[in-house]
């Protein structure tokens, strides 16, 4: 049967406890019973030789008659104070007040024997330079009333300090037990998966430094599942984004397909469906390399080399400003140069991914500016547009996956909604942070920023 | 037939819709986010909407408060069912979850028409009359007998009338069940039944490799 901790505790202390005092008590008694029986003999002792040295004085001189006399008036004497006398002269037996069923002892010994019920104490000596011998007997009894009535008081105490006992014991181990109960039980609950029930900190014992280490314990663990769960969530949304940004070039692309599969078409027409499913087809397949290169930043470490940034922004500028002019507006770049450690294929992805975004906030006769920006607490680069700009609201988002500002303005554009989630990425990658300002109808500034004391000297 | 708006900011959807509801004969007319298409409402009634839930400025939802009169299709990327509801407790008659394909548009779009009257009930080919609504078809006022799964066939012809359909297209949409090598073989008894009874050997054209169409 299985037994609580409380249980075996209670149970053991109280056998232990009961053991101890019952044990006690009983040594007691017996001890109490020898030393009164110990000081008994004394007494019968000091009496024994009180009325050898009477009777040695008294038959000094004296017949034989006149002894046996003296026997009996002392026989008679002592016989009312209930001590028997026994003399005998050279072994044979003289007066005698003792009940001949008495064995009595050699001479020079002391005998307790019960006879019919009574203890009697037995002493014979020699007397008269060993011409008699003096037998004493005395009846004790009343040492076997004095042992009854010690068992019945210790008895009695036993019981009753054991009842007490583990009454007492009882609820001061309750007590001692109660924290643990209580721990038990907010354990059971998170054990449920009820990570916010506490365990009673109060107290300055092993119970509440246990209970102090259990509540940091479930503070942790709900700390990470709440982080996992986030992960998770952010996961789960950003799947779920994925497959609607997904359904729409597949929706286009087949439907283009059974177009042209079932429709007699016209030259044109075909090289026209052809084309929608190819730009559509170009369009998951970027979706699908910049997953790729989200995902290769996110298991990798970058490469890091010292580069210009300068030298980085002019490049690119050079290299986005045929999409500039098509879409009519100005790029450039305003000046400012600093060394850094960093990728440089990735760098370029990041400012073009930028400068795209800005030509896309454009409308014509726009103007987009790369330059760099360095202040007391960090450094880096920023690019700033002329175009729509972005509510707060909006700028909370836009580094979310597939987050629009605009869906019909940037599908029109091919973007993949993800372009921003990388670029945070690559930022991120770099030790360096993303943020913008933007202002409605005024324009947007995207920042790459490094602070200072982050090693970026080359 | 009918004057069909259809309200989808993604251009190439757009279009691909318009060229197969033009293929069957409606008028369409197309907008490319919600302020645009309720101006041109304004002027230009239509007798159906073809309308995106998700829609640059203002939503699909927002619109078809403004234009109660007009049946609406709502086409959905989200398979959320709230939204669907959301669609059908705003007065749409119909939904559609993108992708789809272009046969379950096209067969939508008949019968909210039909549904709401806007589309006439009758159909010609010539002197051949086909009425949908007692599934009737004469010829020079002479009623020509067509089985139920016959004339069907010949709905779902018309339907779909200059788009090639396959087969398997034509099994799924009329018997309504997973077909095989032998029941694909039925396709091809009732279309020369219907090619012999209404005699239209020229319209219902086979299409070597793919199915038939009907071509007017």
């Amino acid at each position: 049967m299985k037994k609580s901790f409380f249980e075996k505790s209670y149970l053991i202390t109280l056998l232990l406890f009961l053991i101890l005092l019952n044990g006690g008590i009983l040594t007691l008694a017996v001890y109490t019973y020898h030393s009164n029986t110990d000081a008994a003999k004394k007494v019968c002792r000091a009496e024994q030789f009180c009325i050898a040295e009477a009777f040695e004085q008294d038959c000094r001189n004296k017949s034989e008659e006149d002894i046996y006399l003296l026997q009996v008036s002392f026989g008679s004497f002592y016989g009312q104070k209930g001590i028997g006398l026994s003399f005998a002269a050279n072994g044979k037996p003289c007066f005698s007040n003792i009940p001949s069923e008495y064995r009595l002892p050699e001479a020079g010994n002391l005998l307790i024997e019960t006879y019919s019920g009574k203890r009697i104490l037995m002493i014979s000596e020699t007397v008269c330079d060993g011409n008699y011998i003096l037998s004493y007997a005395k009846d004790v009894s009343y040492l076997d009333e004095e042992l009854r009535h010690l068992i019945v008081v210790f008895v009695l105490l036993s019981v009753g300090v054991s009842a007490l006992l583990s009454v007492l014991l009882y609820f001061v181990q309750r007590k001692l037990y109660l924290p643990l109960k209580k721990l038990q039980n907010v354990t059971r609950e998170v054990a449920r998966g009820d990570f916010t029930s506490r365990a009673d900190e109060t107290g300055r014992d092993e119970f509440s430094d246990l209970a102090r280490d259990f509540n940091r314990m479930t503070d942790t663990i709900r700390e990470q599942m709440s982080q996992l769960k986030l992960a998770a969530d952010q996961k789960q949304q950003m799947l779920d984004n994925l497959a609607h940004e997904m359904r729409t070039p597949l929706t286009t692309i087949h439907g283009y397909a059974e177009y042209a599969f079932g429709v007699q078409l016209s030259e044109e027409e075909r090289m026209k469906a052809l084309r929608a499913i190819m730009s559509e087809t170009m369009r998951l397949k970027s979706i699908s390399t910049v997953l790729l290169d989200s995902a290769f930043l996110r298991e990798n470490e970058i490469e890091c080399k010292p580069l210009s940034i300068g030298a980085l922004l002019q490049r690119c500028v050079q290299r986005l400003d045929r999409i500039a002019r098509e879409r009519k507006c100005t790029l450039c770049y305003t000046g400012g140069n600093f060394a850094l450690m960093g990728e440089e294929t990735l760098l370029e992805e990041l400012v073009s991914n930028l400068v795209e975004n800005a030509l896309k906030a454009c409308s014509e006769g726009g103007l987009v500016e790369l330059g760099v920006l360095e202040t007391q607490e960090a450094r880096g680069f920023f690019v700033r547009d002329t175009g729509v700009g972005m509510t707060k609201e909006q700028l909370l988002h836009i580094t979310e996956p597939f987050y629009r500002t605009d869906k019909a303005r940037s599908r029109q554009f091919g973007g993949t909604g993800l372009g921003l989630a990388l670029c945070k990425r690559i930022a991120e990658a770099h030790g360096a942070t993303l943020s913008f300002t933007s202002e409605l109808q005024k324009g947007t500034t995207a920042y790459v920023m490094w602070a200072s004391t982050e090693q970026t000297q080359a | 037939m009918a004057r069909i708006m259809v309200v989808e900011d993604d251009v190439l959807i757009n279009e691909l819709i318009v060229k197969n509801l033009e293929l069957v004969g409606h008028t369409c007319l197309h907008a490319f986010d919600g302020a645009l298409a309720l101006e041109q409402l304004h002027c230009h009634p239509v007798d159906l909407l073809i309308l995106d839930v998700m829609l640059p400025g203002m939503s699909g939802f927002d619109l078809i408060k403004k234009v109660e009169s007009t049946p609406v299709i709502f086409l959905t990327a989200r398979k959320d069912l709230d939204d669907r509801l959301h669609g059908l407790s705003l007065g749409a008659d119909d939904y559609i979850v993108k992708p789809f394909a272009m046969p379950e548009l096209l067969e939508r779009v008949k019968a909210v028409l039909r549904r709401t009257k806007r589309d006439e009930n009758f159909f010609r080919i010539g002197t051949l009359a086909i009425d949908f609504e007692r599934q009737q078809v004469f010829r020079d006022g002479k009623q020509i007998e067509l089985t139920a799964k016959e004339f069907a066939v010949l709905d779902l012809l018309v339907t779909n009338r200059n788009i090639t359909l396959s087969r398997e297209k034509i099994i799924d949409s009329v018997w309504g069940y997973a077909f095989d090598g032998d029941t694909l073989r039925v396709v091809d008894v009732y279309i020369q039944q219907l090619r012999q009874k209404l005699q239209l050997k020229e319209q219902i054209r086979s299409v070597y490799g793919m199915g038939y169409r009907l071509e007017i």
